[in-house]
């Protein structure tokens, strides 16, 4: 289904109400942001400090992979999402693992790692507690920092077999259950929000432990992350730090900002993962690599907040992943970049000034290039003859006929009275 | 030094006069004041396993986290009040898979 069907069963159960509570956060975003005087300063910097960074890509990753090797991680470099399964697979088999306690990482989802582990007799347990309600409900991810923002405190309790609603309960409940699992995994898996150059860290922000626990206590802690997500130094994740809380839910940070070099008990890796980065860098879409995931142009967006995170299909939804998916299946996703209204107010949130109005404009071309109605109306449009002649057609053609041949446009809006005669004609 | 506080209890966090029983308890070595969080270098596992945190710390504080970043030589974590989380509908709980509290105890003398 595409994502206006998607979208319409959505909002008729819990639009409202998801609508709703995204907007607060918004409202909350706002609040925080204006505490910070220089935040556009910051805003231009970060842009920058992203530009210089994609711009060298290469020398960065070769500087990053050198400084961490000297820190003591052991560096991996997988060139596709396969490639990256692989890697962590093998790591997992040496030590004989049978369970894998995993935090949030949109990575390991683009590379599918939970299906191949488990195919594989290695059991994943996600813990961030919105991702494990996911997870229990066979479901994916509906936002990036607020994975279960569509269910309810009542769907909650169902997955968990409870009949008290209560959030706090429910919370410790999870907690309870998922701290068995913490003590008892083989090895830990992470994503990474930063990777320090200069210095060879791995820097991850969250709130619920989670992360941190599935990084100490088991002896073997794996880090996936996209090569994008490299920044040149200290100073300038000083910059990021300061925007990614305030942005993302408007906190002023993250519970924990935990900067990991080498693992004192263990064995820590980082998976560099490359899936299409590098091959984007040559696109007019590279500007989508500079995203830190903060998630504000799903929470800003009048069209996700009323769609949902899965109408979008594809496990980044909203603007940002209507940029996403048709780079990673065309065919698929080509619907996404049309579902929006070009509003901006994806652009004027976002914390590295990605244009995404531009991009998104860009991307229903991209989309369209190969699609023979939109060929045929372009060269209409095109020449006077043709356009005059494909007026008349219309114009000919029994309203009920055009009705059904524009089926997905005219299903829910009120087809337009076309007027007997052309308004150049006199 | 009030901002800090300010900004450390909404996050969360306490102001201990005395360690408390039962507390885990470690060092931190400085608070940045527009988030009330505080810089631990000491990684260790009850950091996030204990109910109940407290850190020792100095008054010293930078500014920014943008300062923070030139004091740090080595890895280490960030704490701002207990662990939390707002998963199951949007209702902000303490204690998510960390501390469920957190505090700080400024050192004497200081």
């Amino acid at each position: 289904m595409k994502h206006y069907e998607l979208a319409i069963n959505f909002y008729k159960q819990k639009g409202p109400r998801h609508d709703k509570a995204l907007w607060a956060i918004r409202q909350k975003r706002d609040k925080a942001i204006k505490e910070v005087d220089e935040w556009e300063e910051l805003r231009e910097k970060a842009s920058k400090i992203k530009d210089e960074v994609i711009n060298n890509l290469q020398d960065y990753v070769k500087e990053f992979i050198k400084n961490a090797k000297k820190e003591g991680i052991e560096l991996f470099f997988a060139k596709d999402a396969k490639e990256h399964n692989e890697i962590v697979f093998d790591l997992l088999k040496e030590i004989n693992a049978k369970k894998v306690v995993k935090s949030k990482s949109m990575l390991t989802e683009e590379c599918g790692l939970n299906e191949f582990l488990e195919k594989r007799g290695i059991e994943v347990i996600d813990t961030d507690l919105g991702e494990r309600i996911v997870q229990l409900r066979g479901e994916k991810p509906s936002h990036i920092v607020l994975p279960a923002i569509h269910t309810t405190k009542e769907e909650v309790a169902e997955i968990l077999g409870e009949s008290n609603t209560d959030p706090t309960y429910l919370t410790h409940k999870m907690r309870e259950l998922l701290r068995n699992e913490f003590l008892s995994a083989d090895a830990g898996i992470s994503g990474a929000n930063f990777l320090v150059a200069d210095k060879g860290w791995a820097v991850v922000c969250t709130n619920e432990g989670n992360a941190d626990l599935g990084a100490v206590l088991p002896k073997l802690h794996i880090i996936s992350v996209g090569v994008e997500k490299i920044v040149p130094s200290m100073r300038d994740l000083g910059v990021f730090l300061r925007m990614l809380a305030r942005n993302a839910t408007g906190q002023k940070i993250t519970t924990y900002t935990s900067i990991f070099g080498r693992k004192e008990n263990g064995k820590r890796v980082i998976v560099l993962v490359d899936n299409g980065r590098f091959e984007r860098l040559n696109t007019e879409f590279k500007e989508t690599l500079k995203c830190i995931r903060c998630s504000a142009c799903l929470t800003t967006c009048p069209v996700f907040r009323r769609s949902g995170g899965h109408a979008y299909r594809y496990v980044i939804p909203g603007p940002i992943g209507s940029l996403l998916a048709p780079l990673n299946n065309k065919e698929e996703y080509s619907d996404l970049p049309f579902a929006c209204t070009l509003c901006n107010s994806c652009e004027m949130v976002c914390p590295v000034k990605i244009p995404f109005s531009k991009q998104l404009v860009k991307m229903r071309e991209y989309v369209t290039k190969d699609d023979f109605a939109f060929k045929f109306i372009e060269t209409s449009l095109h020449s006077p003859f043709a356009f005059k002649l494909f007026s008349k057609i219309i114009r000919l053609t029994p309203k009920s006929i055009l009705k059904k041949a524009l089926n997905e446009w005219s299903k829910y809006k009120e087809f337009p009275t076309i007027p007997p005669k052309r308004f150049i004609d006199g | 030094m009030d901002e800090f506080i300010k900004n450390l209890r909404l996050a969360g966090g306490e102001v201990l006069e005395e360690i408390p029983d039962g507390w885990y308890v470690t060092q931190a070595e400085f608070g940045v004041v527009e988030n009330g969080t505080v810089w631990v270098r000491e990684y260790k596992k009850e950091l996030f396993l204990s109910e109940k945190v407290a850190v020792k710390m100095p008054k010293k504080f930078v500014k920014t986290m943008q300062e923070a970043m030139e004091l740090i030589n080595s890895p280490g974590v960030f704490i701002s009040g207990p662990s939390k989380t707002a998963d199951v509908e949007s209702f902000l709980v303490f204690g998510a898979h960390g501390p469920v509290r957190f505090g700080i105890i400024f050192d004497k003398g200081l």
